[in-house]
């Protein structure tokens, strides 16, 4: 027993908690002492009494203040309580936890026998924070929280589709609209240069939401990154509360600088069983086609470039008009898919004992056809009341995603993917040939086969499959003592399996063929573990609330990634890895694990429930820096003063205008550590070699530089809010934040010359180093405004309006370079954006344009491209983009690209309308974007007019040329000397759009059911049209373009994204 | 105090210590990888100092031969067409710009042979009390080969670039400017006189570098630097022991181009390339024929052979009847392979496969069933090494040091040189009694076509013929699909602004010191 108090007091001092232990114990000593002093004259009078809830059973530990005193006892284990009173004590004032506050006054009684009634909370009231929770009105930081309701209706496969319009302060977007696609959520700006997601805490078990690359492929690896929440059945979510300030946040240290989502889930209640069904069905559409050329107008196209540059009329052009529509490939990836989403719910619990538990089956084909997803999901929350003083329980969860990913979008090199695919192939290329296979190019017809030749057929036939398994769990045991002690050691832990199969068959799709046919296997198989051990004490002494808590957490992520592969098996049917050539066998493995531990502590201390104050540290300790790196520290400092509670509010509140007003305050500061693991040390890659020169097979090579002096990326945050409650019908909440983020850990931005290779394109450099630097400020508001009718009114609208607005600004970078600049990684040049000190990170970089040249004089008298002859093949010419000569020096080189645009909004919103009458319900939700301009590189592929083979898009039509002189598309030319494809302004649009998201009408049947059918006792049928439309002058198939990959410096690039069907849903819940 | 609190002490107390002793344990902390070495605790046998000099033969200089080598080696300098996108019909029209692609990754790849090079100087000698001499002087020997190697395409290509060396501290600057040409040239000669004297006279295994390929490649620095004394010596010292170095030319010249000659006694450095799809292998096999094959997917049998690189109308008008490297070199209709499409009996090139009435041969090796016993071929993967020095250019580096700053030679040992090549092209019953510098342009060019050392060839000639001569390059094609027809003419017209290639301008936006005027290193 010594030893082990002697550990804990030992590891709590040792870990930073001095200040907070001297706190605890001189308020626990401030708490003893009122026991003690009576020494009134006359002898008290002595009154026994007992403490029991409604069902009888004795409550211990509960407080027993004699009112208007400071003197306080507490109930035994048996609910019994003995002390002396004194004459001028008029009452008792009787509280528990979780039990509703009492008062009894105390006349001539000398026995009591007390019965408190339960504290029932609403969801409403309650906020989780990090490691507790706590009231509504006593928040001193920016959280907002979002109910199961608020997201009921919406058709989304994972949580994080389902915020976007939801919360203020929170971006998202929705790198993909293929099911279970990735999803970028920005939490008030962008903070760092690394990954900007959040930290999810999903039943207190933190989880990173990088959306990983999990899949792999032969198709290049596009933007196959996928939503890590897919597993998560929203369904069982009960409550999301989002963490959005640093003095909240920074209880999560290290993880916390991007903001924290916390995601509970649901939970029995006492009472009988529930079961309840939901189910809905729908169907999804594409709601916009790009205007790509017919095949009569490639034709007509075909033979104008012909004529241009010299060569024969393709023979099969000469008669336009017999010529039908051709191919049009959009039409032919682009088909209607189903959805379906069914889940069972039993809940309920008895004396002691609560559970929840659900199973869902959820099927979702993708508007691409061949791509989709299917997920299945087992819950079980438990929790038990083993003793008075003993709680226990595991929430745990299965969740299994299979998902098809044809390769989309985002292809870096703009082919192999079939999006990219089906804007550029030409119509002249037959889906099937006559005898129903696959088409594909011929020498004269369509794209060159590295441009992959038939989408259709490449979705059908080249199987992409991600199959993931996870099991989630915590459990908790939690245990009262010593009155006001609560200790919960929760053990959390994350088990992956994830599977990536990929499968190129032998094709002969035209001139495009492949005769190896070649499988690959991944397994990737990951184990997470997290101990948590939270010590709270919490008392209220009169007016005054103290909750301290004191906690350590040990966690630790391994993980091993196997790939295998084979070529050449017999048939494309059947394949297995044990079925292909041996000698084309192939293996490789990475591992990896990182660890961490941190020590943290808060108190929380409000006075009469006016003003509110909250601290907290937090120490981390962790395994991504050198061992002298390796500890951070990340304080927290909160207050709040209610004023409505204030005696001279009192007549404004009376008044029924206002009535209530909080001002909030708050600083923090937060870390990451979002590195890969060992930069601050130097590793070797293996690298194949020719094994009949050099043995073994296997190179090795110095893969990064290495930087000793790496540690955490630091994050300070002032928070300011208000919150206004207006005649119990408006609720307004205003927050207002200065965050700035500096010491960015950050993989430097080296030229080429010193060794790196080409990053990011697999092949042999030395990356250059992460380090610390640079330094960025995000100011911004956030704003929601709720309102609900008055309750008397049969007639019920609660509706939410939520604004957000952030300012990016970056302050400083390395000292270096003022500047860094990003290309799209593969094309290696040129940079398409450009972030420079001042100016918001990530912003389109490149030419302006000015016109078009028109005439000859023009040519002669303008700057044109440095090295460029005024010549029709090889040079800049007429109908080609006059450029901007911005350093007016005369020619047009690379010191003439200026910033052309920004992808940050100056705003986004969300508009949430929820309306019932009586057995009807009804919603609307509204959201959107504006001011933010987006690089649509799809019209670099279908505008480009440079290469003689490919479709373009209608607009081409429009193109100079001799006869065609007014207007702002260029000429046709070759290799486009020009550049008129490169990085310019010309591509650059606005990117503004609102977007009806939702909208769904519901009635419910109970009452007519219910006569007929007792055991329902709740039935409500709804339908719902997800993805309406949307209003934007953006030319793209959707406005909503996230990063590329989750790089900040490649926002709002449309690479031809996946586009977000339009769905139409019918659907039903049932309770028993 | 009751029972039940002190048991729930204990608990937690045992609870808490337990999960804190499981983080206080220094090992938990350790974020040293487990899956890869770390050059901590590398560098201990001669065997891992060998896999990290292995590793510079192939994947660093994948993208040099992707694209770039022949783009500038042979679009460039007129040998071939390229015509397969915007970023290689710049340089058919010798219009590069700034932002082309295959300009960065080239420029990207040779740096990152000096990065290599670079981090294993720096390493090799961390645990040389476990390493023999010889190893440390082999490797060394090897990275400064490389690194010569990289800087002699980055200075004739660019001029003025930086000069990498192993003391570069990139964690405090990595804005370097460019170093004047001289210096460029003298850090290569210093490199490769180096690596003459640690490296052994034969490498140890086939296709190491030797003492022998330093040699060559010194020879060819001073024949670049017009040190004609000079690279008539080092050439003469291989030529004069052929059995030392082990160099000699194969037979057959057809033979070179097969998968299975790699490494043969012709080949004095060849980049050494391994065919696969597995993960993790990109970038380490031959991409070649991927961008050679005729267009159409027949040959290669997977999505590749793309028909990009054509020999030039120019090309096929300097051959010489009877040339017998014609064949091996590029195929014209009717022209029949029998080590492609083995299964099917063999391969006749069709015709009206390219506008310029030919494709491609040389490094063209077909699909994977031709190429079972050397490893296989698959998707932009073969396994066929890259020459990169021949024995042949030995001999012919010999015979324009002799030229010298003449317009021809009569030396008889010249021309026994120059004879040993044109004896096995079938050429040799055509009596020499004199070389022209514009007969040895024309032998190189027929000798060497598509292995990307035309372009500097030409640009050894004197700077105005090198202009005459590129201004009359037709780049043009056949009007019509089958090569014949018309020809729609394309010449450029010259200048020596064209003679070199711009900075990437990705290199320049990130370090603005390459727009400067360069210094001196030494």
């Amino acid at each position: 027993m010594k030893n082990y108090t002697f550990s804990l007091v030992n590891a709590i001092v040792k870990f930073y908690g001095i200040p907070i232990i001297f706190l605890l114990t001189s308020v626990g000593s401030l708490a003893n002492n009122t026991k003690g002093p009576h020494n009134a004259a006359t002898p008290p009078t002595k009154i026994t009494g007992k403490v029991v809830a409604e069902d009888g059973s004795p409550i211990a530990g509960a407080n027993i203040v004699i009112k208007g005193s400071l003197r306080g006892y507490s109930s035994n284990k048996l609910g019994f309580f003995e002390f002396g009173i004194n004459d001028e004590d008029q009452a008792l004032v009787i509280t528990a936890m979780g039990f509703e506050k009492k008062e009894v006054l105390i006349g001539s009684q000398t026995t009591f026998v007390i019965t408190l009634k339960p504290d029932v909370v609403g969801l409403d009231d309650v906020v989780v924070i990090g490691y507790g929770s706590q009231k509504r009105k006593d928040v001193n930081s920016s959280i907002f929280s979002i109910r199961a309701d608020d997201f009921k209706n919406l058709p989304q496969t994972s949580i994080d589709q389902m915020l976007q319009g939801k919360a203020s302060g929170v971006t998202v977007t929705q790198n993909s609209g293929a099911p279970g696609g990735g999803v970028s959520v920005k939490i008030r700006g962008i903070s760092t240069f690394a990954g900007t997601e959040p930290l999810y805490v999903i039943d207190g078990v933190p989880m990173d939401a990088n959306n990983n690359k999990d899949a792999i492929s032969f198709a290049g690896d596009g933007e196959s990154n996928m939503s890590a929440l897919s597993f998560l059945n929203p369904n069982d979510i009960l409550s999301v509360d989002i963490l959005k300030d640093a003095s909240a946040t920074s209880i999560y240290g290290n993880r916390g600088a991007n903001g924290v989502i916390i995601v509970t889930t649901k939970k029995g209640k006492a009472g009988d069983g529930k079961v309840t069904f939901d189910g809905y069905y729908g169907v999804s559409k594409i709601n916009k086609y790009l205007d790509l050329l017919d095949l009569k107008g490639y034709a007509a196209y075909k033979n104008s470039i012909a004529d241009f540059t010299g060569v024969e009329r393709q023979p099969q052009f000469n008669n336009i008009d017999k010529l039908g529509s051709g191919t049009d490939w959009q039409r032919e990836i682009f088909k209607p898919a189903n959805v379906q989403n069914y889940q069972l719910a039993l809940s309920g619990g008895k004396t002691g004992v609560t559970y929840y538990i659900s199973g869902n089956y959820y099927d979702q084909q993708g508007i691409v056809i061949g791509s989709g997803l299917k997920r299945k999901t087992l819950r079980i929350n438990l929790d038990n009341q083993v003793k008075p003083w003993l709680k226990l329980g595991i929430n745990g969860s299965y969740g299994s995603t299979q998902q098809g990913i044809t390769l989309t979008n985002n292809a870096n090199n703009g082919y192999g993917n079939v999006i990219s695919m089906a804007i550029q192939q030409s119509p002249d290329v037959p889906v099937h040939n006559l005898d129903g296979s696959f088409g594909g190019p011929s020498d004269i017809a369509g794209l060159g086969a590295m441009s992959g030749g038939n989408p259709v057929a490449q979705a059908n036939s080249w199987m992409t499959e991600l199959t993931k398994n996870k099991l989630q769990s915590n459990v908790y045991g939690q245990t009262t003592f010593l009155r006001d002690f609560t200790f919960r050691s929760d053990f959390g832990s994350d088990l992956n399996w994830n599977t990536g199969d990929a499968f190129l068959p032998t094709f002969a799709w035209g001139r495009s063929i492949n005769s190896l046919n070649t499988y690959k296997i991944q397994n990737n198989k990951s184990t997470y573990w997290n101990w948590r051990n939270v010590l709270t004490w919490q008392r209220r002494l009169g007016k005054h609330d103290v909750n301290i808590m004191l906690g350590q957490e040990s966690q630790k992520s391994e993980w091993n990634i196997i790939t295998a592969a084979r070529s050449k098996f017999a048939s494309n049917e059947l394949y297995s890895l044990s079925l292909g050539d041996p000698s084309t066998a192939s293996a490789t493995q990475s591992v990896g694990r990182n660890t961490q531990e941190s020590y943290f502590g808060r108190i929380i201390y409000s006075f009469d429930n006016r003003y509110s104050f909250t601290a907290n540290v937090r120490r981390d300790r962790t395994s991504k820096f050198a061992p002298d790196k390796q500890v951070g520290y990340f304080p927290g400092l909160s207050a709040s003063w209610t004023v409505s509670n204030e005696p001279f509010f009192e007549g404004l509140k009376r008044s029924g205008v206002v009535d209530f007003l909080k001002f909030r305050g708050g600083y923090g500061e937060i870390g990451n550590q979002n590195v890969p693991n060992y930069v601050y040390g130097s590793s070797l890659n293996s690298v194949f070699i020719n094994s009949s020169a050099f043995g073994s097979g296997l190179g090795q090579y110095i893969s990064n530089y290495e930087n000793p002096n790496v540690t955490w990326e630091h994050q300070t945050q002032t928070n300011l809010g208000v919150e206004i409650g207006l005649g119990s019908q408006f609720n307004i909440t205003l927050d207002w934040y200065n965050k700035i983020s500096d010491k960015f850990l950050f993989s430097a931005t080296y030229p080429a010359f010193t060794g790196i290779g080409i990053p990011n394109s697999g092949t042999v450099g030395i990356a250059a180093p992460y380090v610390n630097f640079g330094k960025m400020q995000n100011k911004g508001y956030d704003i929601s405004i709720m309102y609900r009718t008055p309750k008397s009114l049969p007639f019920v609208w609660k509706s939410t309006l939520i604004l957000s607005h952030y300012e990016n600004v970056v302050k400083e970078l390395n000292s270096q370079t003022s500047n860094i600049t990003q290309t799209l990684a593969v094309n290696g040049n040129p940079p398409i954006t450009k972030t420079t000190v001042g100016q918001p990170v990530g912003l389109f970089y490149g030419y302006e344009m000015a016109g078009l040249f028109q005439t000859v004089d023009q040519l002669y008298s303008s700057a044109i491209r440095r090295n460029n002859g005024i010549d029709a093949k090889t040079g800049t010419y007429l109908g080609d983009i006059q450029f901007r000569d911005q350093d007016k020096n005369g020619v047009i080189d690379g010191d003439d690209r200026v910033i052309i645009g920004n992808p940050n909004p100056k705003f986004t919103y969300g508009f949430t309308n929820n309306f019932s009458y009586n057995d009807f319900d009804a919603s609307v939700f509204v959201t959107g974007s504006y001011g933010n301009d987006i690089f649509n590189y799809t019209r670099i592929w279908g505008e480009a007019m440079t290469a003689t083979a490919g479709n373009q898009m209608a607009s081409v039509k429009n193109r100079w040329t001799l006869d065609n002189i007014n207007t702002n598309m260029p000429r046709y030319v070759n290799g486009d000397p020009n550049e008129n494809a490169g990085i310019s302004n010309r591509f650059i649009e606005d990117g503004s759009y609102l977007r009806i998201q939702n909208i769904t009408l519901g009635y419910n049947l109970s009452t007519l059911i219910k006569r007929r059918f007792s055991a329902v006792s709740r039935m409500r049928l709804y339908f719902t049209v997800q993805n309406l439309h949307t209003f934007t002058r953006y030319s793209g198939y959707d406005p909503e373009v996230g990063p590329l990959n989750g790089n900040v410096f490649l926002n709002g690039i449309d690479m031809g994204r996946y586009p977000v069907p339009r769905t139409f849903i019918g659907g039903i819940n049932v309770e028993f | 105090m009751n029972k039940h609190i002190k048991r729930t002490t204990c608990v937690l107390g045992a609870v808490l210590a337990v999960s804190v002793m499981a983080g206080c344990k220094k090992s938990f902390f350790d974020g040293t990888p487990t899956g890869q070495y770390t050059v901590d605790n590398y560098f201990t046998s001669a065997a891992e100092v060998e896999a990290t000099t292995a590793a510079l033969y192939g994947a660093p200089w994948y993208n040099f031969n992707c694209t770039y080598s022949m783009s500038i080696g042979d679009v460039y300098s007129g040998n071939s067409t390229g015509d397969a996108n915007a970023a290689m019909i710049q340089y058919q029209n010798m219009n590069v710009t700034q932002s082309n692609e295959y300009l960065y990754k080239g420029w990207a790849s040779l740096f990152s042979v000096v990065g290599q090079a670079n981090a294993i100087i720096n390493n090799v000698n961390k645990n040389a009390s476990l390493l023999t001499t010889a190893t440390i002087q082999t490797a060394l020997g090897e990275c400064y080969f490389m690194r010569a190697a990289a800087y002699f395409y980055l200075v004739r290509n660019y001029g003025a670039v930086p000069v990498v060396d192993e003391k570069a501290n990139f964690s405090e600057n990595y804005q370097l400017p460019r170093n004047i040409v001289e210096d460029v040239y003298k850090f290569i000669i210093n490199d490769l006189q180096s690596a003459e004297v640690l490296l052994p006279a034969k490498g140890a295994t086939p296709g190491r570098l030797s003492a022998g390929a330093a040699k060559a490649l010194l020879a060819k620095v001073y024949l670049t630097n017009d040190d004609f004394a000079s690279a008539k010596a080092k050439a003469w010292e291989l030529i004069s022991n052929e059995s030392k170095y082990g160099y000699g030319l194969m037979d057959s010249y057809a033979d070179l181009f097969y998968t299975r000659n790699n490494n043969n006694k012709e080949s004095v450095w060849a980049l050494q390339w391994k065919a696969s799809n597995a993960d993790g292998a990109y970038g380490t096999g031959n991409v070649t024929q991927a961008y050679c094959a005729p267009y159409g997917q027949e040959l290669t049998g997977q999505s590749d052979g793309w028909g990009s690189f054509k020999p030039s109308i120019d090309l096929q008008r300097d051959s010489i009847a009877g040339d017998l490297r014609r064949k091996s070199t590029y195929m014209r209709p009717n022209d029949y392979y029998s080590e492609l499409l083995q299964a099917k009996g063999g391969y006749t090139y069709p015709g009206c496969k390219s506008r310029t009435g030919a494709n491609v041969k040389k490094y063209v090796v077909g699909n994977f069933e031709d190429n079972a016993a050397t490893g296989g071929v698959y998707m932009m993967s073969t396994g066929i090494n890259t020459y990169m020095i021949r024995y042949a250019d030995v001999l012919l580096t010999y015979v324009e040091a002799v030229i010298g700053n003449n317009t021809s030679t009569t030396d008889a040992t010249a021309i026994q040189q120059f004879m040993r090549i044109r004896t096995r092209a079938g050429l040799g019953g055509i009596a020499v009694s004199s070389i022209s510098s514009d007969d040895l342009l024309r032998e190189r060019r027929l000798e060497f076509a598509f292995e990307g050392q035309y372009w500097y060839d030409i640009l050894r000639l004197p700077q105005d013929k090198a202009i005459t001569k590129l201004s009359n390059i037709e780049r043009g094609m056949y009007d019509g699909w089958c090569g014949t027809g018309s020809i729609t003419s394309n010449k450029i017209s010259v200048n020596a602004g064209m003679l070199l290639f711009p900075i990437p301008q990705s290199e320049i936006d990130s370090d603005p010191k390459l727009g400067e005027a360069p210094v001196p290193y030494y």
